[in-house]
């Protein structure tokens, strides 16, 4: 449960830094507030979803 | 046990790191343009709405002599570079000899980042030959180094009453010169993969300690590795140098002789 949670928190961050960077990098311009927000919590949540599920499945299946 | 312990020490930093740095990256840009030029509020809708009364207009605005209309997505903005000054030029002119043109005060700039106005530019039109001209220069000075990206421009001509007359919104692309919040970025995913590579570890190491060694035991005692090794027995453990006990029937310890010496 650990393991899946904090996975799920790492992709969740991976995710959002990607968003950040292709900000920085011009591809992504966070101007509208909630295009911005609605933005980065859906890369958030992939992130973590993704991620998570990876690590519970790994889990489950080792342990 | 202590690859264990080395492994949640691991984690704990990385997940301390990545907060951190969220944080940072997000607070950052905002924070840093507020402080230096002043915050200014949440951006107004803004509407084209000339008064009735008013004539017809033209109006552009020139960004280093280049038309802003051509900058209006991310991937066209204009680029700004470090220790630049850029110079935005209103024109303003009424196009029909009959109607005058709606009054016009001020032309302005504002930058816009996660739906703050972080910053805005104001000057006023002075007529010039065929209209009327308002110039801007902007530039972000050494903040430029925490203000990389591409952020959204507006601009807007307004009216003696604060209305808008004319707006127009295009996009610039901030370069830094040594990238340091790029850098910050790509560290944090690398603290990312890194926290991830922990996690991947710890279900490895707890996959690979138990059965593989009961397995490895079961091969060296000559068994089946599928089959639950029997226990083996306590030895007793004789110093070096000394002889083992030997495991053959145990003599009876030999008895004094009953008379003795006389």
């Amino acid at each position: 449960m650990s393991d899946t949670t904090s996975a799920g928190g790492s992709g969740a961050v991976l995710l959002i830094a990607v968003v950040i960077l292709l900000q920085q990098l011009g591809y992504v311009p966070l101007t509208d507030f909630l295009t911005s927000i609605v933005l980065l919590l859906v890369a958030g949540i992939a992130g973590g979803i993704v991620f998570g599920l990876i690590a519970w499945a790994v889990g489950r299946k080792h342990h | 046990m202590r690859e264990e312990r080395a492994i949640r020490f691991g984690r704990r930093i990385t997940r301390f790191a990545l907060a951190a740095c969220v944080a940072l990256l997000l607070l950052l840009p905002a924070s840093t343009i507020a402080d230096h030029v002043g915050l200014s509020g949440t951006p107004k809708s803004v509407s084209v709405t000339p008064a009735a009364s008013a004539g017809p207009f033209s109006a552009e605005l020139l960004w280093n002599g280049a038309n802003a209309t051509s900058a209006n997505s991310a991937s066209s903005a204009f680029t700004f570079t470090s220790g630049e000054t850029a110079n935005a030029t209103f024109h303003f002119a009424g196009t029909s000899l009959l109607v005058p043109p709606p009054a016009i005060t001020n032309a302005s700039l504002t930058l816009t980042f996660f739906g703050l106005a972080l910053t805005t530019n104001t000057d006023p039109f002075h007529v010039i030959a065929g209209g009327e001209q308002a110039r801007i220069n902007w530039s972000f000075g050494p903040l430029i180094q925490l203000t990389e990206g591409v952020y959204q421009m507006s601009a807007k001509i307004t009216n003696a009453s604060g209305g808008s007359a004319w707006s127009e919104t295009f996009y610039i692309d901030v370069k830094a010169p040594y990238s340091l919040e790029s850098g910050l970025v790509v560290f944090l995913i690398i603290l990312s993969l890194a926290e991830i590579y922990w996690i991947a570890a710890s279900i490895r190491g707890a996959r690979g300690r138990k059965p593989k060694l009961a397995k490895v035991n079961m091969r060296k005692a000559g068994g089946d590795p599928n089959v639950a090794a029997p226990s083996t027995p306590m030895t007793e453990w004789s110093a070096p140098g000394e002889t083992p006990p030997s495991t053959g029937p145990a003599t009876p310890p030999t008895e004094p002789p009953a008379g003795g010496a006389p």
